[in-house]
């Protein structure tokens, strides 16, 4: 029996800063670059608002071949407002549809700006829940850290060892 | 057909499909944080989302991963699965599905649960004796009719005495219990009469010391007859006597009947890498492995009066090695080849097997011997020292037991289960070196005499074995050199209790049943506090100290632990209570032996008797049962393997010899026809096409002219059964090459086919490890490279190349004659010790003494692909 061979994606979304009132350039700590980017989701962004919206992407940027073709097995497996990350499921063939679906969004229903951001892709759920458990400990423990880092030292700004 | 109809194609889901479905899909959700909405403070629903504090972003965070943790856990315990899945294979048991007795305690719970859940309502758990179990289906209620409810009760009665004899601490002699003449009624009327008098009734009945019912049964000049402990098990012991550990074995261990034992064979769980890690090289070895070896039988000979005269006799039973200085005097452990010493049965000075030896002192010797031909050798020794008053043998073959450890772990075990007294004030000495080295791994560093023997306490009374620490300080070369001499009176000393009738029984005096252990822990627990709650007060005067010898035997590099009899069951359960022991059967034992290229006895012994009939007969019946059992299109057809050789006999048909064994008869006619064809230096003619056949006028047999005379010389032969007094084989040992060369055999002028026949074939064992891919199987054909071959092979064994780097494997090779045939292979397979095939097994010895180079060709029965292979020498 052939297997359905599927792949998920965890992603999570990033809000560029827009608003020029808020000024952080006195402070470029690691902390403060988090805490701009990694906002709360507002709560009409439901799951399937997102799910509307990268179907949306995929239509527009690849046609009804594309969309049909993608769309087919993709589930959003878990998606949180307060920390803005969720896994997504999707055929391991399409990939890469996804992917550019993915970056090709610019706004979420069609109103707030983001960026979607996929941070790691894995063939099970299993290893994807765990990376995530990892990232998140990674996060909290650059948030605990109360020494503002420069921006200067780049390798100090990937918090993502996505490389495995 | 109708149901799927209305639902559009969608498959319809019953209930319980439902249920589970949905079971699944809320095991698989992860849960998410709802957004707090505060209604004063708005911004976190502001659009294009919110900031968060870093409080808030933590403990969003830790909520998250809270959930995805769950969210693992759940779907994973959502599977179908269920506890007793979960066990490592060593606490799986097959019952574990239906019974949770079989399951460990701490899982009990969910594993009721579960057998509640997977039942359905007409198949309740019921509690039976104890353990839960499912009720079985209505049991047809048939009562006892009257004769066999009568023998019931009489079982009942007869047990019930038969255990207050015990406890009284008197034992009827099972001879009274065996016959058959005597009805239960007389059975009964015997033990009441023994209780009514609290006396025993005859002669054979034996006084016993402790309610366990251990007695010391040596038999002086005379054959040991079967030690019974328990009545219930009397009448299956018939012909195949248990060892003591039987019934632990019987749960955990294929058994197989031999030599007049229940010999485990292997253990029912797979066990062949991990023989082979822990077994076969220190370095990988973190554990150790048990046999109980009680089948070996022991004997003690004693000549009170004469040193000398014993020592000739053990020269005569091994060849003039046993007696020597080292073993007589300094005890060594002598490990070698016993020799048979009646002259009118049999072919005297023939070799019967390997057997240990150990000097109690230099009037007593305790040798172990094989089962298989320890009553030959009993009644041999009998017969010899029948006239001589001073001589007593002593069969304690049910009163000397022993374990054989081996692993890098034994000497650690050990120390963790075995414990001392003070005796007058004094420590064991050789307890105390024993335990200093038991934190070794290595046993190779230890000198080849490693003696240890003291008097130890019931190992039951350490509840949890736990490794003793020594207190003396580190371990220094000096100390292992001279480790025997410091401990020799005390060896000496406990050697001789060991070996003496009375201290052994002296031995199971108070032997302590469980229920007795147990009570004392209790007390003990109860009382004082300071206490060592995990040993069990030693009481003085009252307890048992116990005999033991731990010997390293010096060639196997295994250790031995010697004992009474009947300590060998309480010793066995506390070894396997330390982490990282297993047991191990016979057939884990020939795997040692393969992998360290030794021979084991009797499969690699083709020149003793037992060896001979073990790869003649029963190896070979196996084998020939198991391919004639096949259909014919399944099974190789021998007959017509083509190729074999380079040049065809029209007297062969396909493979050569005996298909199922390795055929020493037609070795043995091969190479002394070619040396009878050859000896006047005249030429091996393959078929001589002019003449026809003749027969020889003495002795009716055919005439031999050439080697195709030779294969129809062996047709005739090999119908006629083989007469057993005639050996085919003769062992060989070369240890130097230079120094002894074979006798010439001298045919006999008018009839020399007979002197074929009768000439015992010299040969040698060698190991093989095979040069390329591919490995030996059992009865594999090893032939010599003809010298015109020997170019082409020796740069195949180097390794012939293809311009990609890669060996090349197919290569044509050229093929040797029939008449190149020197031996085979005994026991052969992929060695993981050598990462190659490795195939131990027999040539002839002037093939070793003729050969300038070591290389040989092994052929596999029934193919026709030669590989090459690096041979070396076996000592034994």
């Amino acid at each position: 029996m052939v297997r359905l061979k599927s792949r998920y994606i965890l992603f999570e979304i990033l809000y560029p800063n827009m608003d020029e009132s808020e000024h952080f350039e006195d402070n470029f700590s690691m902390k403060n670059i988090l805490l701009r980017h990694n906002k709360v989701t507002p709560e009409e962004i439901t799951n399937r608002v997102i799910i509307q919206d990268i179907r949306r992407s995929l239509q527009l940027n690849f046609g009804d071949y594309g969309s049909g073709k993608a769309s087919s097995l993709l589930q959003l497996k878990y998606f949180s407002n307060m920390t803005s990350t969720g896994i997504l499921r999707c055929h391991r063939e399409d990939i890469d549809l996804i992917l550019s679906a993915l970056m090709l969004i610019k706004k979420l229903d069609n109103r707030i700006p983001i960026i979607f951001n996929p941070v790691k892709i894995s063939g099970t759920m299993k290893k994807i829940e765990q990376f995530a458990i990892r990232r998140s400990h990674k996060l909290m423990t650059l948030m605990q850290k109360d020494t503002s880092v420069s921006m200067n030292i780049f390798k100090d700004v990937t918090v993502d060892d996505n490389n495995d | 057909m109708s149901s799927a109809s209305g639902s559009g194609g969608r498959k319809v889901l019953n209930k319980n499909q439902k249920f589970k479905r949905d079971k699944l899909r809320n095991a698989r959700n992860i849960r998410t944080q709802a957004v707090s909405y505060d209604k004063n403070n708005h911004d976190l629903s502001k659009e294009g989302g919110s900031l968060l504090n870093v409080n808030n972003f933590v403990n969003t965070r830790a909520f998250e991963i809270k959930q995805l943790y769950s969210s693992m856990h759940q779907s994973r315990r959502s599977n179908a699965t269920r506890v007793f899945q979960s066990l490592p294979r060593k606490l799986r048991r097959r019952t574990a599905s239906h019974n949770i007795a079989r399951i460990p305690k701490r899982m009990r719970n969910r594993a009721k649960r579960e057998m509640n859940k997977n039942n359905n309502n007409n198949e309740k758990v019921n509690n039976i004796s104890g353990g839960l179990t499912i009720a079985a289906k209505k049991r047809s209620k048939k009562s006892l009719n009257a004769k066999q409810f009568y023998r019931a009760k009489m079982s009942i009665k007869l047990l019930r005495l038969f255990t207050k004899t015990k406890n009284l601490k008197m034992l009827s002699g099972p001879k009274e219990l065996t016959l058959r003449n005597i009805t239960t009624r007389q059975k009964i009327k015997h033990f009441k009469d023994i209780l009514k008098n609290k006396l025993p009734s005859s002669s054979t009945a034996i006084a016993c010391n402790n309610q366990m019912g251990s007695y010391d049964n040596t038999a002086v000049d005379s054959l040991a007859t079967k030690t019974y402990s328990r009545i219930k098990y009397l009448k299956r012991q018939k012909h195949f006597k248990w060892l003591s550990t039987h019934i632990w074995h019987a749960k955990r261990s294929h058994l197989i009947k031999r030599w007049g034992y229940q010999i485990p064979y292997s253990p029912t769980q797979k066990c062949y890498k991990l023989t082979h890690r822990i077994g076969s090289s220190v370095a990988s070895s973190d554990g150790n492995l048990l046999q109980d070896t009680s089948f070996i039988g022991n004997m003690i000979i004693q000549n009170e009066s004469s040193t000398d005269e014993l020592s000739d006799l053990i020269a005569s039973l091994t060849n003039k090695k046993g007696n020597k200085k080292v073993y007589r005097v300094h005890q060594c452990y002598f490990e070698g080849l016993l020799y048979n010493i009646d002259n009118e049965n049999s072919i005297s000075n023939a070799i019967l097997g390997p057997a240990d030896l150990l000097w109690i002192n230099e009037n007593k010797v305790l040798l172990r011997l094989h089962p298989s031909f320890y009553e030959v050798v009993f009644k041999a020794i009998l017969k010899k020292v029948k006239l001589n008053k001073n001589f007593k043998v002593y069969d304690c073959r049910y009163s000397i037991g022993s374990i054989n450890l081996c692993g890098a772990k034994t000497l650690s075990s050990l120390s963790s289960i075995l414990r001392t007294v003070k005796n007058e004030g004094k420590e064991s000495s050789s307890y105390q070196t024993f335990t200093k080295l038991s934190k070794l791994t290595d046993y190779s560093i230890l000198p080849k005499q490693t003696l240890f023997a003291f008097r130890a306490l019931d190992p039951r009374f350490v509840i949890t074995p736990k490794a003793v620490t020594p207190n003396n300080g580190e371990i220094n070369i000096a100390d292992i050199c001279k480790l025997n001499e410091i401990n020799k009176d005390e060896v000496k000393a406990i050697l001789e209790m060991l070996s003496d009738p009375e201290t052994r029984k002296e031995s199971y005096k108070n032997q302590a049943t469980l229920k007795q252990l147990h009570k004392r822990k209790e007390a003990q627990s109860s009382g004082e506090a300071s206490t060592n709650q995990n040993i069990i007060m030693f009481k003085r005067d009252y307890d048992p100290l116990i005999p033991v010898v731990i010997a390293k035997r010096p060639k196997t590099g295994d250790w031995v632990l010697l004992l009474p009899w009947n300590w060998v069951l309480p010793f066995w359960y506390q070894l396997h209570k330390v982490s990282k022991s297993y047991h191990i059967g016979l057939r884990q034992n020939q795997l040692l032996h393969f992998e360290s290229q030794s021979l084991y006895f009797p499969d690699d012994y083709p020149f003793t008797k037992i060896g001979f009939k073990e790869n003649y007969f029963y190896k070979r019946d196996a084998a020939m049962k198991k391919w004639e059992s096949k259909p014919s299109s399944h099974r190789l057809n021998y007959d017509k393997i083509k190729e074999i050789h380079d040049l065809d006999l029209p007297a062969i048909q396909g493979e050569v010899g005996d298909y199922f064994s390795c055929d020493w008869l037609f070795l043995q006619i091969l190479i002394n026809s070619i040396t009878y064809l050859s000896k006047d230096g005249n030429d091996l003619i393959s078929i001589n096409s002019s003449k026809t056949m003749s027969m020889n006028e003495h002795c009716g047999l055919r005439e031999l002219r050439s080697v195709n005379d030779i294969m129809e010389f062996y047709n005739d032969i090999k119908v006629k059964p083989i007469e057993e007094d005639t050996p085919i084989l003769s062992l060989h040992n070369i240890k130097n090459k230079s120094k002894n060369k074979l006798n010439p055999i001298l045919f006999d002028k008018l009839s020399p086919q007979l002197s074929i026949i009768k000439t015992p074939l010299p040969v040698t064992p060698i190991s093989c490890i095979l040069n390329e891919k591919g490995h030996p199987t059992d009865n594999a054909r090893i032939y010599q490279i003809p010298s015109e071959h020997l170019e082409h092979w020796k740069s195949v064994a180097k390794g012939v190349y293809r311009s990609n780097g890669r060996r090349n494997h197919e290569l044509n090779h050229p093929k040797p004659n029939v008449k190149d045939l020197i031996g085979f292979v005994t026991s052969g397979t992929f060695s993981l010790s050598q990462g190659k095939g490795v195939g131990n097994g027999f040539v002839h010895s002037n093939y070793i003494y003729n050969s300038t180079h070591d290389y040989v060709l092994i052929r596999n029965v029934g193919t026709n692909v030669y590989r090459v292979s690096q041979w070396k020498l076996i000592n034994i």
